[in-house]
């Protein structure tokens, strides 16, 4: 069963250049694992390490903070 | 009879200003005006804004990605904040119209009153219908090179120009092979496209107009010994560009055109097209650009290049840019060789390049590259003669925009501007100030128009001041949530199951409404949405579509208008961030679409509606420095109608300009002088105040205090606090004088001899031997180019050379800087007999005094060997510092110093006037060295980015801001160490205290705060929350992110 289960792998992207970058991809048909969810954040320095360890908590199997 | 009427036309209606040209300065000049309460036309003639530079991967010296620092490779302006949000897709400023395809055809009238014609060609496709689905251009049998791509990659016939263009939509090519198959008539999903939509002539009324047309790069096609064109792997620098950039044709990955492999070495060759027969000027930027590029080669190949420039002088003539060269040179192991190639030869077999060339000493080497880059220079733009003649005004000699020293921004015609590139090549930088600055002279000119058309910024989107309904309270309800998934024609829905996504949102929690919409952007689709909010009374928004950054604002508008705040709204990036990128993986596709609406579901729930607070701008600025750009802004905002308190601490105006005698140029400085302080003296509007330093400054934007301190000549100290609503730092910089020889006779700087050749002609007349050395800088001073010395230093060279032909004057330099066209002043030096030495740090110059005379030791590079140089003068250019009392003013204000110890900017490229703290602005010399008319330029531009505040009669501010619980503030300070802005404070206040008991708590001024919430993830007693991204809006749990709130259809089955 384990093998079945997709990752949850958590991008923490900052709206100023991280995640427009993410819609540039998207403009540009660039195509990368769907197993990547983007969450938007005002900053990275919005971002401790409470917020990536309660990721894991939640179930994610890998955090990315971009910014 | 006569007619009056022309005459009466001013002051009557509300004038607008035309802007001509949509790139970069356009963009920044039409929005300052904008924000002023001016009506702007932004004219453009090709299909999409941006410019130039919409074509850049990354700028010099920070590498910053022109994607998200700044400009239109996608979008427009910069996605910061407080540089334009404004320009976003559907929240352009209410006061700019943007006119693509559009170029002037005639025009009349006068400074005040002009008429301009126009001719808008079609774009067939329709802007506000085109979701950029894209559909058209896979069915558009037209295939032709791609020009955004410099001709790397084709594209078809109708076409976007770039990925994130603006306005966002396609455009068709309408030349003679497009045979009008109809085809993408036929498949667009929105019925978007017209093919006999006529062309359409309009007549607009400017008050003003500001020409910001740019330039087009050097076509190297007609230097044939280069190849160009002839030898595949030999590249123009936009090219380069195009290549290296991640939105290029290869994702950018450097690569060789004739076999697509890696070059594993890569020459620049510097001044294509600048520095040369033709082109006598300089083009300003190509030595910087060229640098960049060669980091990028590295970054980009991982090391696994040789880069080399070749290069005449290293013209790295800004904040920082000395040190960059330094790291390009030593951290990256970029070789720069000093000479001019003058030819490349290809091997056939490899297509590798040939170059030959010899070092500065004589020796001739041949090498190999893999690739050549050809750094080509700036030009006139194309459309710039026939313009010129339209509009009578006057260009240079070179076709540039012809400009007077004292009024750099203005053309030969009264109203009409001139901004960026257009008037002399330059970066960035230059080109905003500019730009900010012609829109300074226009307030200035049509200033009975300043707030003619006021607009809000209460929300998150501009809108005309005109009104919204009432706001509903919702704060009693429980959420009631309404999703709304938007097919986009197909683009979304052939990708993802909506429908089968909307049956299980349905049944989630709060969930009220799940509807399907076609196109929610579309004037039908808004109206659905705002029907559906209000037949089941929603109180929470979640629409399932394209980006937030392209399309938040327009939503977060609509459901205002039905009386829900913006807030409440939240958006599900399915289009840019899911079915576009996971084509490949259906079934996860749509597992990770229900997540994101998941999330989006669980953020709204937490959602509460968010105001901002309205505070009064004073209409009255501070002014700190009385020297040409002190003097200068404050008579731009005195002259548009606010008062200005204009500090000076020594007892006369002037500053550096009282020294300056002359200019290379020729213009009298003094006239200048004389003029700009009658002008300040005189003008009713500005209170100065000399012999007085600010001692306090304190407030935020719209309401600063500051304590002055008067000095009088009796011994009376003096103290006025005043209350302003902006301030300009114009503080500038000064000749440094700290150096030992200064202390033997005969060696003075090069300003002392400036002052001679005025006030003791007969002192210099006669001498005989002159040595100037260039680049001294005062022990334990950081190195960096002073910009203006070389530029002063053959200025004086020629003085002396006019008094008598046969002194025999000697500079010895590291790089000779006379960038733009004073590169015209170098030419004159060398023709009129003056000698350049050039010498490096390694070998500096000695001077000794040898039985009474002076003497300079150098070494010769040409010739290998050491030089004694008799001399009767020695003059040094010294550099150039910051004033006194800098660093205690940056204290004061709570701005940082760059690492040269000027005041540092918001960011060096993209807001060069502006300071971080918001209603602080930045001009002249305290911001770097500069030119006279750099200095004029960038105090305009202060005053204008301060008029856009003052014109405005309420500020907006706060909103997402960090918010302190002060029950729970244990006062550590964190906060106040970890803010990259400064901000928060431990206060004691009344009401106000920490963890018990505590004497005071953290306080975060919501008119200040940037909301970047770094504090917020910081504090360690969780005090401090983000607005609108508080720990239950971002924490996975709080939202649902990865859990399920129901088991699926299926498990329930089982």
């Amino acid at each position: 069963m384990t093998n079945s289960t997709p990752l949850n792998l958590i991008a923490y992207c900052c709206e100023h250049c991280a995640y427009a970058a993410a819609d540039l991809a998207g403009g540009l048909r660039l195509q990368y694992p769907p197993e990547v969810k983007i969450v938007q954040i005002p900053c990275t320095g919005r971002i401790d390490v409470l917020a990536v360890l309660h990721a894991f908590e939640a179930g994610a199997d890998g955090v990315l903070t971009a910014g | 009879m006569v007619d009056l009427r022309r005459n009466q036309v001013r002051g009557s209606p509300a004038q607008a200003v035309m802007v001509v040209g949509g790139g970069i300065s356009g963009m920044r000049a039409a929005l300052d005006l904008a924000d002023a309460g001016l009506k702007v036309y932004l004219v453009e003639q090709t299909p999409c804004l941006g410019g130039r530079v919409a074509q850049l991967g990354f700028m010099f010296p920070q590498h910053d990605c022109v994607l998200c620092r700044g400009t239109p490779d996608h979008g427009y302006g910069c996605t910061r904040p407080s540089i334009s949000p404004a320009y976003l897709e559907h929240n352009q400023h209410p006061n700019i119209e943007v006119l693509t395809n559009t170029r002037i055809i005639d025009i009349e009238g006068q400074a005040g009153d002009f008429t301009v014609s126009l001719r808008q060609e079609p774009r067939y496709v329709d802007p506000e219908r085109c979701i950029s689905c894209g559909l058209c251009a896979r069915v558009c049998p037209v295939e032709l090179p791609d020009s955004y791509q410099q001709g790397m990659t084709r594209r078809k016939a109708i076409y976007k120009v770039a990925a994130r263009a603006v306005p966002d939509a396609y455009v068709i090519d309408r030349g003679p092979y497009c045979d009008e198959c109809g085809q993408c008539v036929e498949v667009c999903p929105t019925n978007a496209i017209d093919l006999h939509e006529p062309a359409r002539l309009r007549h607009v009324e400017a008050g003003a107009i500001i020409l910001a047309l740019g330039f087009q790069v050097y076509d190297p096609t007609e230097l044939e010994e280069l190849g160009y064109g002839r030898f595949p792997n030999v590249l123009h620098a936009m090219q380069y560009e195009r290549l290296a950039s991640r939105s290029g044709p290869t994702e950018g990955v450097v690569i060789r055109p004739s076999d697509g492999q890696r070059p594993r070495s890569i020459a620049w060759l510097q001044c294509i097209g600048s520095r040369d027969q033709k082109n006598g000027y300089c083009s300003s930027i190509c030595c910087m650009y060229a640098t960049k590029e060669a980091m990028l080669a590295k970054q980009r190949l991982a090391g696994q290049v040789d880069c080399t420039i070749f290069i005449m002088d290293e013209r790295a003539f800004n904040k920082e840019y000395s040190r960059y060269f330094a790291t390009a040179r030593e951290r990256y192991g970029i070789r720069y060789v000093r000479c001019r190639v003058s030819g490349i030869h290809e091997d056939p077999a490899t297509h590798d390049l040939i170059l030959h060339y010899a070092e500065p000493d004589g020796t001739r080497h041949e090498e190999r590259f893999e690739a050549v880059v050809l750094a080509t220079g700036l030009q006139p733009p194309e459309s710039a003669r026939h313009l010129a003649d339209l509009l009578e005004i006057e260009l240079n000699e070179y076709g540039f925009c012809q400009t007077d020293k004292f009024t750099p921004l203005q053309t030969s015609r009264p109203g009409v501007f001139v901004c960026g590139a257009f008037s002399s090549p330059k970066e960035i930088a230059e080109t905003i100030i500019d730009a900010s600055g012609a829109a300074a002279e226009v307030m200035r000119l049509l200033n009975d128009q300043l707030n003619a058309h006021p607009y809000s910024r209460e929300w998150p989107f501009v809108i005309a001041a005109d009104g919204l309904p009432p706001e509903r309270d919702v704060s009693g309800e429980a959420p009631r949530v309404g999703v709304f998934a938007c097919t986009c024609g197909k683009t979304i829905s052939e990708a993802l199951d909506l429908r089968g996504l909307l049956q299980d949102v349905a049944r989630w929690p709060d969930v009220e409404a799940a509807e399907l919409l076609d196109f929610a952007c579309l004037p039908e689709g808004l109206t659905e949405l705002k029907e559906a909010i209000q037949k089941h009374n929603l109180n929470r928004v979640v629409v399932a579509g394209c980006s937030n950054r392209t399309h938040d604002a327009l939503f977060q508008r609509t459901v205002r208008q039905v009386g829900l705040n913006p807030y409440l709204l939240e958006m599900v990036n399915l289009r840019e961030q899911c079915s576009q990128v996971h084509r490949q993986h259906s079934a996860q596709a749509n597992r990770k679409a229900r997540e994101l609406v998941r999330m989006a579901i669980g953020r709204v729930r937490a959602a509460q509606p968010v105001h901002k607070d309205k505070h009064p701008c004073l209409p009255v600025a501070l002014v700190i420095g009385g020297g040409v750009a002190g003097m200068t802004a404050a008579l731009a905002i005195a002259d548009s109608g606010y008062r200005v308190h204009l500090v000076e601490r020594s007892d006369a105006l002037g500053g550096n300009l009282l020294n300056l005698y002359y200019v290379a140029e020729g213009y009298n400085p003094q006239r200048l002088l004389r003029d700009l302080v009658n002008r300040v003296r005189a003008h009713t509007h500005i209170t100065v105040f000399t012999r007085t330093e600010v001692t306090r400054h304190w407030g935020h934007v719209g309401h600063f205090h500051a304590l002055l301190r008067t000095s009088h000549p009796s011994g009376l100290v003096e103290e006025t606090e005043i209350e302003h609503g902006v301030t300009i730092v114009a503080t500038g910089a000064r000749e440094t004088h700290e150096h030992p020889l200064l202390e033997l006779p005969g060696v003075i700087t090069q300003r002392e001899l400036e002052e001679r050749i005025i006030h003791q002609p007969e002192t210099v007349t006669g001498l005989q031997d002159v040595v100037m050395i260039q680049c001294v800088r005062p022990p334990g001073m950081p190195d960096y180019c002073s910009r203006v010395c070389c530029t002063n230093t053959i200025k004086n060279a020629l003085r002396l050379k006019l008094f008598n032909p046969a002194c025999r004057v000697i500079v010895l330099y590291k790089n000779i800087v006379t960038y733009g066209f004073r590169e015209e002043y170098y030419t004159e030096a060398r023709k009129r007999g003056i000698l350049f030495l050039r010498y490096t740090d390694a070998e500096p110059p000695q001077v000794l005094s040898q039985d009474g005379r002076l003497l300079v030791r150098v070494r010769d590079l040409a010739l290998d060997r050491t030089l004694d140089l008799p001399a009767d003068l020695v003059t040094m250019s010294m550099s150039v510092a910051p004033s006194e009392g800098t660093a205690a003013l940056a204290r004061m204000l709570r701005v940082p110093l760059s690492s040269e110890g000027f005041f540092e900017e918001a960011q060096m490229k993209l807001r060069p006037m502006d300071f971080m703290r918001e209603g602080i602005f930045l001009a002249g010399m305290a911001h770097y060295p500069k030119f006279l008319e750099e200095s004029i330029s960038h105090a305009l531009a202060a005053a204008a980015r301060a008029l856009t505040l003052l014109s405005q009669g309420a500020l907006h501010l706060g909103g997402i801001v960090a918010q302190v619980d002060p029950s729970k503030c244990v006062g550590c300070l964190t906060c106040t160490r970890t803010c990259p802005f400064a901000i928060p404070q431990v206060i004691q206040q009344e009401g106000r205290t920490g963890v018990g008991g505590l004497g005071g708590a953290a306080y975060i001024d919501p008119a200040q705060c940037q909301g970047c919430g770094t504090c917020t993830g910081e504090c360690p007693a969780s005090a401090i929350q983000l607005v609108n991204y508080t720990d239950e809006q971002v924490m996975l749990r709080s939202i649902g992110g990865l859990g399920r709130w129901l088991p699926t259809p299926q498990e329930v089955a089982r």
